[in-house]
């Protein structure tokens, strides 16, 4: 089970100690590794999960897979998390220390979602408009659904800047609800 | 008092007449057998003597009759004729006491229809109230139920009409949903994506 209370403890922890050193975005993309390793391999995440293994083991194969790939601050701190019997918290700790980080570069995360891949270009132009915009840098995250038919949408913060055709749509089925029920 | 004195001076006179009469007799018996015989020739076979003695006779018995016969038959008579007059009496007063209940009864029956009518009457009046009070308030209630029905057939109605375009609305827009799918291109797409960056406006 995922505490993020403890996931928070550990991130800000690592953030600091990779701020310190300078390593920061190294360790984040070390951190986001393994996060995407137990995400992607089943019998990799129901090894290091299982109780029925011990630390020692759970230690050795990670030293094994990640020892020559990840930063020493990285790999300890995993590995302490392994006998502390939180590797359920590993991903956690990567989307907070990223989340750290943001906040330290006063970077705003921005989800860009599109009907069809957007183009350089595109991206280079969108994240420019929204730097200029919100006077803020931009982080882009960017993900593709087909069920917009059309256009782009951009969530940040708590914003959401719908230019898909699904939701123009849905704006106007609002629009003539509401005045239905006006008329009701 | 003075009829028991009366009485016995009188029957005494009549002893005393009656010996006199019998004795009389007798001796006018014994001096008219020429009479007599004068008499049955003419067809009178009648004994004057004899008659007078028998006369006095019975005057001389007749207290004794009196009292034997006369007497208790009068006191019997007397009292037959108390018991009757009393039994008369007692039925007249009978007869009064039944005609003086008959006349309360009629009296009685008379009040008590008059007051069985009188609450017949009050009970008609108060059913007839009550009725009309009945009716009334189902009158009342009979409106207040349609006008509520009517209401609620309107308000169902109307919802029934929202209902119907709101799933028209739903239905026209997954119409549209799917021309403008059908007809997005690349082109157009890029085209939208490029409208919205170059439109697109942050609120601070």
């Amino acid at each position: 089970m995922v505490d993020t209370r403890v996931a928070k403890r550990y991130a800000q922890a690592l953030f600091e100690s990779a701020k310190a050193k300078g390593i920061v975005a190294e360790v984040e993309s070390d951190f986001h590794l393994i996060s995407d390793t137990l995400h992607s391999d089943a019998s990799f995440r129901e090894f290091l999960y299982s109780p029925q293994y011990g630390r020692e083991d759970k230690q050795t194969l990670l030293t094994a897979v990640f020892g020559k790939n990840v930063n020493v601050l990285t790999l300890e701190l995993t590995k302490l998390m392994l006998s502390k019997q939180r590797e359920t918290d590993i991903p956690g700790v990567a989307s907070e220390f990223t989340r750290l980080r943001r906040d330290s570069e006063k970077i705003v995360h921005a989800v860009v979602t599109s009907t069809e891949v957007l183009t350089a270009d595109q991206k280079a132009a969108l994240v420019s408009r929204l730097q200029s915009q919100t006077g803020k840098s931009i982080e882009a995250e960017y993900k593709v659904d087909p069920t917009f038919i059309g256009g782009i949408k951009v969530s940040y913060d708590d914003f959401v800047l719908d230019g898909t055709v699904k939701g123009s749509l849905s704006k106007l089925r609002e629009h003539l609800r509401h005045d239905l029920l006006k008329q009701a | 008092m003075s009829t028991e004195k009366k009485s016995s001076v009188s029957t005494g006179a009549a002893f005393v007449a009656g010996v006199v009469l019998m004795v009389g007799g007798m001796f006018l018996r014994s001096k008219t057998e020429g009479l007599k015989e004068s008499l049955e020739k003419m067809g009178l076979p009648i004994d004057l003597g004899m008659t007078v003695a028998v006369i006095g006779v019975f005057l001389i018995l007749f207290p004794v009759i009196q009292f034997f016969f006369i007497t208790p038959l009068g006191d019997a008579i007397n009292d037959r004729n108390n018991t009757l007059e009393q039994t008369f009496t007692e039925a007249e007063e009978l007869r009064a006491e039944m005609q003086k209940m008959r006349a309360d009864y009629e009296a009685q029956l008379v009040r008590t229809e008059a007051d069985a009518r009188a609450t017949i009457q009050a009970e008609v009046k108060k059913a007839q109230e009550l009725g009309a009070s009945l009716r009334a308030e189902a009158t009342k209630r009979a409106d207040e139920m349609i006008a509520k029905a009517e209401q609620e057939i309107s308000a169902e109605k109307a919802r029934a009409i929202n209902d119907i375009r709101v799933h028209v609305v739903d239905l026209s827009l997954a119409a549209a949903e799917k021309i403008i799918g059908e007809n997005m291109t690349t082109d157009r797409n890029r085209k939208l994506v490029e409208d919205f960056i170059n439109g697109v406006e942050v609120s601070a």
